[in-house]
Formats: C-alpha cells, structure tokens, sequence
C-alpha cells in the first residue's frame, strides 16, 4: 500500500532506533494514513466507543485497527481491509446477498431478519474508500433496513481504480450502530 | 502552569561579542560571523544541488501566497515557501547529466486532508481556457463551499496567472487572455482546494491541457 504522508525530514535521528520502537511507529503510520480520511463517519460511528467524543472515537478506531488489521512483520507491515471496522457496536447487521459494481454506481442488495433490537428504520450507510487515492464517498441518499438495497454513485476518482467498500447501519437518532461489513475490494 | 524552555533566563537573545541571538517563528537561533572563507571549488555535486535550490525557490518565488494557503498547517515554523521546497524537492527535479528541470506534474502547492474533486479538465479554445471538474461532495471529505485555488504557468515567458476562486459546486472557471493565443506556448495547470475557514485543503492534481496546436 503506498500512502505517502507529511513528515519532518529535516530532523535526522541521531540514535538508532529499536526494532520494537519502529514496527510500532510504522504500525502509528499505516493505521493513521488509513483511517484519516475516514474520519468524518469514524467521529459518528465510534462515538460510543469514545464516550461521546469525536476525539476519543478516532482513537479506539485507531486502536482497534492496530491490533486487529494489522498483518506482516517490520518494515513489511499493512493493513488488511477486510479486518478495518470502520464502525462499531451492538445494532444487528444485515445479509448482503449481492454487490453490484457498474462504471459510475455501486449497487448492493441485501436480506434482514427481525430481531427485537433491529427497526425498519435504520438508515443503512454504504461507504467506499481508496486509501492509494485517498479518496472516500458515501451514499448521499436516505435507505433504510426495509429497503433491502442501497446505491452510492462513485466518486470520479474510484470509476478507474480499485477501491474497498464498507457497509453499516445506524438507528434514526445516530445511537445505535452496527459492526461494519467489508463488501471486497472492486473496481470501478 | 508553564513549562520553562531553554532554562531559567530563556532563549539567549541579542548581542555578546561576534555571536547574535534571535527568535523566528518560536524558532530561537544563534548567528555568528563566518570563522572562515571556504575557497575550495564546489564539487559537481555540490553544484547540482544549487541549480536544484536555486531553480525550485525561484520558481515558487511569485507564488508564496499561494504556498502560504496550501501549506498552512506547516507554516507555524517555517514559510509557506519554506515548507514546500522541503515538501517538493525530493521528487520534482528532471536531471540529466548537469542539465536541471522541473518535472511539472509532480509539483505540489499544497498538502491536507480535504478530497480532490476527480474529473479535472482543461482545454483551450480561443483565447479562452476552460477548467472543469466534478463539482459533486459525495457525502464526506468536500463540501460545495470550498475554494478552487487554480495555479496557470506558462513555461516559454515563465509568467503565472491569476486564475479566479471559483467554489466547488460551480464545477467550473474560465481564464481569458491573448497569451493563449501566442505560440510557441506551454502551459501548466494546477488546482487545489481550500474549505471555507481556510483551514483544510486538498492535494494538488496537474489537469494536463488538451489543444493539439500548442
């Protein structure tokens, strides 16, 4: 995965570092580069997790990636989308039965079996993302549980790459969310 | 409560013998007068690397304001310009044996968080350019407010051009000048974003120009 990011060359290390001490550091690197640009849904989706801070909320985020989608060993170390929980907690999720990718739309569709904490008003949230790009959208139009589809028009920069798609769902008031589902890697 | 840097009297401040003491920018230094004149010939190396200096920091010279936009969350220690020649100048040089040109693609005004629109386009009709881009937020990481920073240089007579501020969801902007019109003429277009605080921008995208005349 090649992320580049902003750092201070003009400081050079005197010391050499230790190889627990720059595996973390690469690890800090990596799940910052990826999760930034996803920060505006992280902020709402692990509010809870953060005890109602937006700030808190990016850093259990942080945390939960760094210690569940990392793979490999320094200095070969990434991150495993499938393993990213770009939102977390207790609302049932739902069955996705079909992914669609068309040149311009991202189409899914999807089954749900009622559960006394699931509502058929729960707003479902299709997110996709190209941490290479940079790039992230997420559906602008309202769907619901009861729908059992939902459709995100791709930004123009995800139409000729690959780009990971997550899905999750929240209740009407913004509480409650679901555990994200990981739709794969596709291509636009 | 504070903390106290660089002991109980502070930075060290004014004059004392040949050695001068100031503060720029929180940064503190020490200047002093040249001990000795190196009269040795810079080697090849030492050469390229001042074509390399001389060349970026001449180029960005007419453009700090822009720099100073496109790079604010770095400038609290350093100048707009400061920060992108550091930012730039691993990565924006041509070399070819002693011969040094910018590689203008790669060129970079500005570094943030803030998405790039997609879409981005360029062509010239006339004595007019049309820029557009994808005016679409898509949910997170834009908004319709932000500000179009759009860079225009032309390489022949090395002159930058002032482009407008159009937003975001105009999608669009349009520069109208007889330079278009003059040939040989090789132009280079960048376009950046700005939100409505000025205080998150985007990457910088190169938008290549379609006219076959050029």
């Amino acid at each position: 995965m090649d992320i580049d990011f902003f750092y201070d060359r003009s400081k050079p290390k005197k010391k050499e570092q230790s190889y627990g001490r720059l595996a973390v550091q690469q690890r800090m690197r990596l799940a910052m580069a990826f999760l930034h640009p996803l920060r505006p849904i992280i902020a709402e989706s692990w509010l809870n997790q953060g005890k109602g801070n937006r700030s808190k909320a990016f850093g259990q985020a942080l945390k939960a990636l760094m210690q569940e989608a990392m793979d490999g060993h320094y200095p070969d170390q990434h991150i495993v989308a499938e393993r990213v929980r770009i939102s977390s907690g207790l609302l049932p999720a739902i069955h996705v039965e079909d992914v669609m990718c068309g040149d311009r739309v991202l189409e899914v569709y999807f089954s749900d079996e009622s559960t006394p904490i699931a509502s058929s008003t729960d707003e479902v949230v299709l997110v996709v993302y190209s941490p290479e790009a940079g790039v992230a959208g997420r559906n602008t139009d309202v769907f619901f549980r009861r729908d059992g589809h939902i459709r995100l028009k791709l930004p123009a920069q995800l139409r000729s790459q690959r780009f990971h798609a997550y899905l999750f769902l929240h209740n009407a008031r913004k509480k409650q969310f679901s555990r994200s589902i990981y739709l794969g890697q596709l291509a636009g | 409560m504070g903390t106290i840097k660089e002991g109980i009297n502070g930075p060290f401040r004014g004059k004392a013998g040949s050695v001068i003491g100031s503060n720029w920018r929180k940064v503190n230094y020490i200047k002093g007068l040249p001990q000795f004149k190196n009269k040795r010939a810079a080697s090849a190396d030492q050469l390229l690397e001042r074509r390399k200096f001389a060349l970026l920091n001449r180029f960005f010279d007419p453009i700090s304001t822009v720099l100073e936009i496109g790079f604010k969350q770095f400038t609290s220690r350093a100048t707009g310009r400061n920060v992108a020649i550091s930012y730039n100048y691993d990565h924006v040089f041509l070399i070819d044996g002693a011969h040094v040109t910018l590689d203008f693609p790669a060129l970079q005004f500005s570094h943030g968080s803030l998405f790039t629109a997609g879409d981005e386009q360029a062509q010239v009709n006339g004595d007019v350019l049309y820029i557009t881009w994808d005016p679409e937020t898509y949910g997170m990481g834009r908004s319709m407010d932000d500000k179009a920073h759009i860079v225009l240089y032309e390489e022949t007579r090395e002159i930058f051009y002032s482009v407008g501020r159009p937003l975001r969801h105009e999608g669009a902007a349009q520069f109208m000048n007889n330079v278009l019109t003059l040939r040989p003429l090789k132009l280079h277009l960048w376009l950046f974003f700005v939100d409505r605080a000025g205080k998150q921008v985007s990457r910088t995208v190169y938008i290549p120009i379609e006219n076959p005349e050029f």
